[in-house]
Order: structure tokens, then sequence, then C-alpha cells
């Protein structure tokens, strides 16, 4: 891949995903799309950037995003988000919505679907007064391949071995081969969808909790300072923002305010007022 | 770029440790045990006991007359000594395979690597204040027995790739692992701890070896710095990472209590003693 070559598949990767990556990465360029070349039957990476600004090939370029932006995840990733949500988030949403008995919550670029899973699992484990009310968990990638396999809820002895309680993987998973199947009862929790971040119109789901770890690091500052402005108008009060640990909103977005009592969990919550 | 199924199905087609290392890892493990509980363990392996009594006449180990029996030779090296050799022993047929032992250099060298870390990691026992839990030998020999099974599912094109998100993306050898193959040889080890039904202490050490903060366990906390430690002085002894010393594991350090001179003590002492203790596991 020339210099030349390799910007335009970062423009390309820019413009479709918001993702940003430099000449250092032309590994991971390499590492996921030399394959894709392959199965096209085409004899390098050159050849593929051809195709590509040829602009013939719509499905192409999906396939490359998808690829590009299939990232690692974990069940019960950091823990501390997860701590954060049943001792102080939950309870607080319990008594705030204890009228109309509703809950929203949102895993946004959800990969393989071990956050929203995750999210349910607890659910269900500590909050057992939530059976009557009406949760939604919804659970969003911008990768079609991810939600394939986020939906079929089936993992490797490697990925339940990630983060995942031997207590829950017994009670919630069931063994199928080598492989590990999420039961049904958690499955149904969470209603997966297919969204791109970036673009304008894409529907924000509402949210009361909403989980956006480890995504606004791959974007440029007017793009992360976009996407929590969309993300404020579909959340009410009170609301409470889960980032990844190298993410912030302090001097993006300050209608987000770090808990005090919370520090170093990602939490944020929608200021009053 | 790998299959994470076809991992998985060759750790659980790896062969048990023998029982006897199983049984002695367990007694060192619990606090009730008796040389004796050793030596009847050991009398059940045959290729073990004609080990031992050849490590106990060895002349390292000769300071008077020849043993010829098993309780003698168990007494003169000491329970915890047979122990490792048990276990050195045993682990070095998984990471030395046999077709490779005398012309693969990158498994010698991993097999050197971690006898040296195993016994830096059970000599920090007596250099650190900190209490150093009994399986630190154990942790410093298998922490890197999943990059072995890693390596043999690699071709050449992953593995310049690996090195080249290390070189030009300034990535650490784990992330690099965890970025081109979506899994890293420290949870493919615990999957071969588990496997093997080693205990959880074990096979979370082995899985946190690089990342001591994720681990919640305190004890599985503490042999994680003493494999970093470890591991550090191991490649200072074989002469791996000439960059490699102390300052780039200060937290470790902090953990343990050890200053450089410490450090210096500890390679010093591994390097005086890793050629015997390859003889005695080979």
């Amino acid at each position: 891949m020339t210099p030349d070559e390799f910007q335009f598949f970062a423009d390309f990767l820019r413009k479709q995903s918001g993702i940003s990556i430099d000449i250092r990465k032309e590994y991971l360029v390499e590492a996921r799309i030399v394959p894709l070349a392959r199965e096209m039957g085409l004899s390098n990476l050159s050849a593929l950037v051809s195709t590509l600004r040829a602009g013939t090939n719509g499905t192409l370029g999906h396939q490359i995003v998808d690829r590009m932006t299939t990232n690692e995840t974990s069940f019960f990733r950091d823990i501390r988000p997860f701590e954060t949500l049943t001792q102080y988030v939950i309870p607080s949403l319990l008594e705030k919505h204890a009228t109309e008995r509703e809950l929203h919550i949102w895993s946004a670029a959800c990969s393989s679907g071990q956050e929203p899973y995750s999210i349910a699992m607890q659910l269900r484990e500590s909050f057992p007064e939530l059976a009557d009310w009406t949760v939604k968990i919804i659970a969003t990638d911008l990768s079609d391949t991810a939600l394939v396999r986020a939906r079929e809820g089936s993992y490797s002895q490697l990925e339940v071995n990630r983060g995942l309680p031997s207590n829950l993987l017994k009670k919630y998973f069931t063994r199928s081969g080598v492989r590990w199947e999420i039961k049904k009862t958690i499955r149904d929790m969470v209603d997966f969808r297919q969204l791109n971040l970036i673009v304008p119109d894409s529907d924000f789901p509402s949210a009361d909790v909403a989980f956006v770890r480890n995504v606004l690091i791959y974007f440029e500052r007017d793009l992360q300072r976009n996407v929590l402005a969309r993300l404020h108008d579909r959340m009410s009060i009170p609301s409470f923002l889960f980032l990844g640990g190298s993410e912030t909103t302090v001097k993006i977005d300050e209608r987000f305010e770090v808990i005090d009592d919370l520090p170093r969990t990602g939490c944020y919550r929608v200021k009053e007022g | 770029m790998i299959d994470h199924d076809a991992l998985v199905h060759a750790t659980n087609e790896l062969a048990p440790l023998p029982a006897s290392v199983m049984r002695m890892l367990a007694l060192l493990s619990s606090d009730d045990w008796s040389i004796e509980d050793v030596v009847t363990t050991a009398s059940l392996d045959a290729a073990l006991t004609a080990r031992i009594l050849q490590v106990a006449n060895s002349a390292a180990s000769v300071s008077a007359a020849p043993v010829t029996t098993l309780e003698e030779s168990t007494m003169r090296l000491g329970a915890t000594t047979v122990v490792k050799l048990a276990t050195g022993s045993a682990i070095r047929g998984y990471m030395v395979s046999p077709k490779t032992t005398n012309d693969d250099p990158d498994e010698k060298k991993l097999w050197r690597l971690s006898v040296a870390t195993a016994l830096a990691a059970d000599q920090l026992a007596s250099l650190s204040p900190v209490e150093i839990p009994r399986e630190a030998f154990t942790v410093g020999l298998l922490n890197d027995i999943g990059r072995i099974l890693l390596t043999r599912h690699l071709n050449e094109e992953t593995v310049s790739l690996l090195e080249r998100a290390v070189i030009k993306g300034d990535q650490s050898p784990l992330a690099a692992e965890r970025e081109i193959l979506s899994v890293d040889h420290a949870e493919l080890g615990a999957l071969i701890a588990d496997h093997w039904g080693l205990p959880a202490l074990i096979a979370d050490s082995i899985r946190f070896h690089h990342t001591p903060m994720d681990a919640t366990n305190p004890i599985v906390r503490t042999l994680c710095h003493v494999i970093t430690v470890a591991d550090a002085a191991a490649r200072a002894v074989v002469g791996e990472e000439a960059t490699m010393s102390i300052f780039d594991h200060t937290d470790s350090c902090l953990q343990l209590n050890l200053d450089a001179t410490t450090f210096d003590e500890l390679c010093a002492t591994v390097g005086e003693n890793l050629e015997t203790a390859l003889a005695n596991y080979s």
C-alpha cells in the first residue's frame, strides 16, 4: 500500500464510520482487509483500493467498514461500570420511574453483544423487582456481522472466560460443543439494531442509561461533540452515561457531569437545568 | 486471522499433566503435608523417581555418600525442590516439542526464559518483605505456556503483522495479540491451566500476569507482580532484552518493596542457578 493509497483508505473509513486511523495502523488494515481482498479474488490491498476508488462496489465499502470496526469486547468489561449500575444508577432510577415502571437502556457499539448481555444478566441477578417492569435494552452497532453474532449469542470458551463469573455462565448459558450459547431468557431481553452513530439523521434510542464506552476515543473532537449532543437530546433527567476509561465529556459537552461520589467509574449524569 | 475454536480444541487435546505432578501441586498449595506425602506421590511415577535419584546424586547435590532410595533423595533435595523438579520436568514436555528439541530456537528460548522466570519468582520469596505465595515457581514456569500454543497456530505473515504492531504501532506484545488476533497468550495460558485442572489461583495469575491490576484477588495480584519482576530479571539473565530494567516495572517493584540493588541480586542468583535447573528438568 503506498502512502497515497493508505490516505485514500483512511479518508474513506473516516467518512463511513467516523473512525480515524493514521499510517502507524497500516498493519491493522493489512491484518483485517487483506483476507477480504483475497476473498474477492484481488491480489493485494492496492487492487482493493483501486476497486474502492472506482466507486462501483457499495458492498465492498460496507464490508471494509464491517471488518475495521469490529473490536475487542468482553463480558462485564472493566467491572466498575457494572458495579456502579447496580449500586447507584438503577436504584436511583427505580425510585424516579416507580410510577410508569419503564426503563430504557442503550448499549452503543455493542459489537458481538457481551455488553448488553452483561447488563441483562446484571439486572436479572440484582433487581428481581424489575420482572414486572418494561425494561428495554437496545443494543446497536455499525457492523452487520457483529450484530449477527450478537443475536446468535454463541461464544467461544475464550470469550466466556473474559470477565464472566462462573455462576453466571452456568446459570445463563448452555454448552454446545466447544461453544456456549446464551439462554433465550437473556437473549430476549436485548433488542439488537444496526445504527451508524455518525449519520446525522440516525435514530438514537431514548435512554435512561447509555453505555457508549470506548467509542468516542476513535472519533475526532467535533464528531465526539456531535454524538454527545444528539445523545443528550435523547436523555431526560435523571439519566446516566457510561464512557470508557480514557473518554470524557469534560470540555466537550458540559451538559453532562461527573458524579462526585463515583470517581473513575466512567459514569456521567445529565445535568439539571 | 486465527480460529479461536481451533485454539480451544487444541487446548482440549493437550494430554493431562501427570497425576504425580497434580498431586504434588495440590500438596504444595495446602498447609497440611509432610515429606512422606511427597515421597509416596513420587514413588507412583517411575520416571520421576529416576529423575529425583539422578539429581540427588548429581555433582551439584553430592555432599557425601551417594543416595540410593527415593526417601534419602527427597530428604537430600528437600520436598519443595522435588515438587519443582516434578513440575519442571513435566512442563518441559509441553513447551518443547520433541521434534524441535534440537533445532527450534524459539521454543528452546522460551523454555529457557520460563525456567529463569520460575527461579526468579521463587527467589523473590527470600528477597521481598512481602509474603510471596507458594505458587510463584509454578506460575513462573507456566506464565507463557499460552504463547507456545498460540505460536504453533500462527503463520509467518501473522507473526510479521504482530511484530509490526509492536514496532510501528507502538503496541505492547499483549495489546498487539489482542488487536490482531482478538486473543492473547495470557488468556490462552489460563485456558490451558483450567484444562489441566490447576487451581484457580494459578490459572488467574497466568491470565493477569501482564495486567496485575485487573486481578481482583489480592493473592493473584501479588503473584502477577512477582511474575512481572521475575520476567524482567529472567530476560536480563538470558539476554533477551538489553533495555529491560527495574524502572520498566516500577509499580510491581514498589508492590514487592524491591529496589535496584535487590533486583541485581535477583538477577545474579538466577544466573548462577539457571543452567543447573535446565539440566535437571531436561
